[in-house]
């Protein structure tokens, strides 16, 4: 077994690239691929590197190789092989693509310390849902303004972020990237209102720098809808999707030193 | 030896570059700060609305005699009427017209009730170009609930002034109303004397008290007593000492406008003092260790 | 510096300590004379350039610097004081010999950080006038704090390391007393120098106008504290790793087998320390992360989520490469036990689960993918993918690591013995019993938290923690009663270790100085561009964050410098060395 140290090593390593290549579906990104792939070569090395006596099993054959011991077969393919798979790999790295550049991009863009919205500056730090602050005693009323904003998420946002909430309206595929997912616990569930009502009120061309190159199509909400309606709105999809607003006040609360 | 230890560089260096090498990987972008707020030919409307508030709340000083809320000064008129009003106050004169011309020449026509006591806004002490009297034309507008119909034009913008510690001396100057009466390399007004020149026969101390204290001494030819003590208290401290920076450059002095706020130059001496005397103090206690350590030898001996 | 090699007597003690206070109070008159001499004679300035280099990258380069002597400085003496107990109390002698090997580290670190921190203050005072008056101004009663501390530090310091010899035997009690005392005044220093890099953070006590109101709110700012803990722990951390790689060096330029077998455990016992220190360190870093979130969303999001998000995948490439590099230390450790290879059989699994975890972790939250793959994908969120991208899977996944690597280091204490009690069989089914539970939780915890709402999620993260921390300490309590009088299938051979596991302790080593100048960055840069943050504006041509890509070099250039200085130290404390100069 231990005599063929190299083999199981070389064959693990290809089982786990065409695992990964072929197994996962969609298929995964080139460059998610390429730290999988680097991390396991890491893994293996280490593992066998971890023992003497596995390590000199692992170099035995190589060893072998190129001290001109092995098969003359084994050294063709070697000795052979290696450059050709380092050429190839300088192809496929050179070679012309009609793919579009790639797009790195930030998932929560970090908010302004204060935007403009409805003619006002509003200071993002302070900045709290006004219904739900109002309401908070009152479910019923609460649950009357969540209804106004299930009605205005229909009349403006259901086109894109869909029925469920899920980011799968029917204009979605139209876009990247695509609307957001309320569903998704990456998404709202990890942000407090403020930082919703930013995304809402100034939309795609609000923006800051280091969301770039990113092509949001999101309107800019305060141009079409009142302060109100979009808290009204906000309030529905943080409902509608059964999730809560990231709050830091509650939990902290009972920690501050 | 030599090569142990360069076998390990070699793998430093490695183990750096290819953490670097993966730096490299990620997306690349530089951020920014916000811009300081230029206005353009092409700032949009509510931005340039925006901006304008801004220069009436702080540059301008507007507020000192007009309001723009319920409470607020009524030495001049109410600025929540003054876009709404302005295309009926001259006769054949546009909106956009009467607006700029009340800003650049208040004394062309005076609103009715009101005294002729507005200085110019593209003089000092407020100073600004054309496209900053057109941002605050435009906040009128929109505070008066119109349509911002002012447009800015490419000359209008003035290149940018050079920043700098001195220049924020004399910026420092205007906000804080100087040069409301004093003139400053030619520029001010006529109540006090002219202190281009003050600093060649003060020291900076003197400015300083100068400012904070008015009465400490007044210039020949002048009365005492006009200069306002509150105004001098209400300048931060840092923007003080700029000021004196400024006022004696102007004589070919230099002043630090940080130095004089470290503690160091104060108590650095008084620091090395203490220093020296536990030095001192260490020094004797070793002496005297010295001592009692050579003792038991001797007796040995 | 010498080494007390002459008949040990209070005099010399004494001798040697006030050369350190002697070299304290000359470096800082002239550094006092040289930072007023320049202030008066340069022109009034708010930002000054160095020679035509950014201020900023200057004042970053010698502030890391002289940060990563002094977390050395304030470590060591953390665990040469614990090991120095460990031999007073076994009576074994090497232990009180490595505490004094560790603590010659010291002296002539404790230079070089004076150097750094006096160079530091000139360029803070001539590249930064205007804020560094501000913020002295504001913090004057500190600063005198400071000084006072940082005499009390050379002087205590100085005499632990010169009265080691003189205070032996029955005195060895003062000693330790005397190393507590470094420990003390080294921690308050840490704390004093933390209240001006966090309030320039997260500043409170001022008013809007800039003026202080109250000195203490100033101090106790919302992440004083969390970095205080979280630099202590890592200076621990730090020390650790810094003290194995000098053990590697020797071990590797050793000329006899007893010189390697002393040099190969000390460099255990230092990547022991490291690892020890390390483990809590996450737990530290997340308190500190809410409470800057708690403190300011923006900069929170900024840190986390903005362009900052990046660096999170460097620095999980570095922890997880830690976590490898340490498995693979002891791995390499066990084949100097006899016995221990009775659990090579472990190696195949725990290498799985390292692995596996590495990869989880270093999985993004934002993929980079070109528009082909994009819309394969259906958008820029993969929906396998992205399960492992969000803080739950990585949670789990560094909980099971530090769960392997804890596993890992108990078959290595093991190695040689076999168990004699009575319970044996037991117990060990309970160990096994108490890791698998904890594994159980994480992974529960893991995955339940997909389906409840991210501020239920948060306290998870908790439950986890507590967990693994609690199956270590049952593992524990169960091994050392377990190990009792267990029968040693033979001794350790020190020593018969391959090269390339004394490279795994400069990987360790060099890992951690770069994480730690990388986490600098980040803690540093999320002001972005503000000097104090929300309060004193960067007005200089350097408010611009720059790219990963240039900070990260610059992070390396710290890095090689620091270690070029580093081994000035072994080589100036290898020269000294008593049993060198005896030959």
């Amino acid at each position: 077994m231990q005599r063929w140290t190299l083999h199981i090593a070389v064959a693990l390593w290809l089982s786990v690239l065409f695992g990964l290549k072929l197994g996962v579906r969609p298929p995964m990104p080139a460059s998610v691929l390429m730290i999988y792939m680097t991390l396991t070569t890491i893994g293996i090395l280490v593992f066998v590197a971890a023992n003497e006596e596995r390590f000199q099993a692992f170099l035995a054959p190589l060893k072998a190789v190129f001290a001109g011991r092995a098969p003359k077969a084994a050294q063709i393919a070697v000795l052979a092989g290696i450059p050709l798979l380092a050429g190839w790999g300088a192809w496929l790295r050179t070679a012309p693509s009609l793919d579009a550049p790639f797009e790195p991009r930030v998932v929560h863009p970090e908010p302004p310390t204060s935007f403009s919205s409805h003619g006002k500056r509003i200071d993002a730090a302070t900045l709290k849902n006004p219904l739900r602050a109002a309401q908070e005693k009152n479910p019923a009323e609460l649950e009357k303004l969540t209804q106004q904003g299930k009605t205005i998420y229909y009349q403006n946002c259901f086109f894109c972020h869909g029925d469920a909430l899920a980011g799968d309206g029917h204009f979605a595929n139209a876009f990247s990237p695509i609307p957001a997912n309320f569903r998704d616990v990456g998404t709202i569930s990890m942000l407090q209102e403020s930082f919703v009502y930013w995304r809402v009120a100034t939309g795609g061309p609000g923006l800051p720098k280091g969301a770039t190159p990113w092509l949001s199509a999101m309107p800019v909400w305060q141009n079409f809808l009142s302060e109100d309606e979009i808290w009204k709105a906000i309030l529905y999809i943080y409902a509608g999707s059964g999730s809560t607003p990231r709050t830091w006040d509650e939990e902290g609360g009972h920690e501050k030193h | 030896m030599k090569l142990t230890f360069l076998k390990i560089f070699v793998f430093l260096i490695a183990t750096v570059s290819i953490y670097s090498y993966v730096g490299q990987l990620v997306p690349q972008f530089e951020e920014q700060p916000p811009a300081k707020k230029l206005i353009t030919v092409a700032t949009p409307p509510a931005e340039l609305a925006a901006i304008g508030e801004e220069l009436v709340r702080v540059k301008g000083g507007c507020l000192i005699c007009h309001k723009v809320t319920e409470s607020g000064n009524v030495r001049g008129p109410d600025l929540r009427q003054a876009a709404g009003l302005a295309g009926r106050r001259r006769e054949g004169m546009g909106a956009d017209a009467y607006l700029i011309e009340s800003l650049v020449t208040p004394d062309a026509y005076l609103v009715p009730g009101y005294p002729k006591m507005m200085p110019s806004a593209v003089k000092p002490p407020a100073n600004m170009n054309m496209a900053e009297v057109k941002a605050i034309i435009a906040y009128l507008q929109t505070l008066g609930g119109a349509e911002v119909s002012v447009k800015i034009l490419a000359e209008d913008i003035q290149a940018a002034k050079a920043a700098g510690p001195v220049h924020k001396g004399k910026e420092a100057m205007a906000t804080h109303g100087c040069i409301g009466c004093h003139k400053v390399e030619g520029e001010g007004g006529e109540v006090g004397p002219e202190i281009t020149k003050v600093g060649a026969g003060r020291t900076a101390e003197e400015l300083l008290k100068k400012i904070v204290e008015p009465s400490v001494w007044t210039a020949p030819g002048y009365a005492a007593g006009i200069m306002p003590a509150e105004l001098g208290k209400a300048i931060p401290p840092g923007e003080l000492h700029e000021i004196v920076a400024y006022l004696m450059g102007l004589s070919g002095k230099s002043y630090s406008p940080t130095g004089a706020e470290s503690p160091w130059s104060h108590e650095g001496v008084r620091l090395g003092l203490v220093v020296l005397v536990f030095n001192l103090i260490m020094l004797a206690a070793l002496a005297v260790a010295g001592r009692a350590d050579r003792r038991p030898k001797a007796e040995d001996a | 510096m010498a080494s007390p090699t002459d008949a040990p007597s209070a005099f010399a003690a004494l001798k040697g300590t006030y050369k350190g206070v002697l070299k304290i109070s000359l470096m800082l008159a002239a550094t006092y004379l040289v930072a007023q001499s320049l202030s008066s004679w340069l022109p009034a300035a708010d930002y000054r350039q160095f020679f035509g280099l950014s201020n900023r990258t200057t004042v970053w380069i010698v502030a890391e610097l002289h940060l990563m002597f002094a977390a050395f400085v304030l470590g060591v003496p953390i665990f040469a004081v614990i090991t120095e107990l460990v031999g007073a109390v076994t009576k074994e002698k090497r232990y009180d010999d490595l505490a004094k090997e560790f603590t010659r580290l010291l002296a002539m670190a404790y230079t070089l950080t004076a150097v750094l921190g006096c160079v530091l203050l000139v360029l803070f005072v001539v590249l930064y006038p205007k804020l560094t008056g501000y913020l002295s101004g504001l913090f004057k009663p500190t600063w005198l704090v400071y000084l006072v501390l940082i005499f009390g530090e050379v002087i205590i310091a100085y005499l632990y390391w010169y009265s080691w010899d003189l205070l032996q035997g029955p005195r060895k009690k003062w000693h330790l007393l005397l190393g507590l005392l470094v420990n003390l005044w080294g921690t308050a220093l840490l704390f004093v120098a933390d209240i001006w890099v966090t309030f320039m953070m997260s500043p409170a006590g001022i008013d809007d106008a800039g003026k202080l109101t109250s000195l203490w709110a100033a101090i106790n700012n919302p992440t004083w504290m969390p970095i205080n803990i979280h630099r202590l722990l890592a200076n621990v951390a730090f020390g650790g790793s810094i003290a194995a790689a000098y053990g590697a060096v020797r071990f590797l330029n050793a000329k006899t087998d007893e010189e390697r077998a002393r040099f190969d455990w000390m460099g255990y016992i230092g990547s022991f320390i490291a690892i020890a220190a390390f483990i809590p360190l996450p737990f530290a870093g997340y308190w500190l992360g809410r409470e800057i979130y708690q403190f300011s969303q923006q900069m929170g999001v900024s840190m986390m989520g903005g362009s900052f998000a990046w660096l999170w995948i460097l620095q999980a490439m570095l922890i997880g490469s830690l976590f490898l590099a340490s498995n693979f230390y002891l791995w390499l450790g066990m084949g100097r036990i006899p016995g221990a290879e009775r659990y090579v059989k472990f190696q195949i699994p725990m290498m799985i689960l390292l692995t596996i975890g590495f990869i989880v972790w270093a999985t993004p939250r934002s993929i980079i993918a070109s528009g082909a793959e994009m819309s394969a994908m259906g958008g820029s969120h993969h929906p396998f993918l992205g399960l492992f991208g969000v803080m739950a899977a990585k949670n789990t996944a560094v909980n099971l690591m530090i769960l392997t690597t804890f596993f890992s280091f108990m078959l290595y204490r093991r190695g040689n013995r076999v168990a004699t009690v009575s319970w044996a069989a037991a117990g060990k089914i309970a160990q096994a019993l108490a890791i698998a539970a904890a594994a159980g939780v994480v992974l529960g915890y893991g995955i339940y938290s997909y389906y409840v709402p991210s501020n239920i999620r948060i306290g998870f993260s908790v439950y986890q923690v507590s967990a693994v921390l609690a199956a270590m300490a049952v593992f524990v309590a169960i091994d050392i009663p377990l190990l009792k009088g267990a029968k040693e299938i033979g001794a350790i051979r020190w020593g018969q270790i391959p090269a390339r596991a004394q490279y795994a302790l400069f990987f360790l080593a060099i890992s951690f100085t770069w994480l730690m100048g990388l986490m600098g960055y980040i803690r540093s840069g999320i002001r972005q561009y503000w000097h104090i943050y929300g309060r004193v504006a960067d007005e200089s041509v350097n408010a611009y964050t720059m790219t990963h890509g240039h900070a990260t070099i610059i992070v390396s250039i710290i890095t090689v410098i620091f270690f070029l200085l580093v081994s000035v130290v072994f080589w100036m404390a290898s020269r000294n060395d008593p049993r060198e100069a005896a030959k």
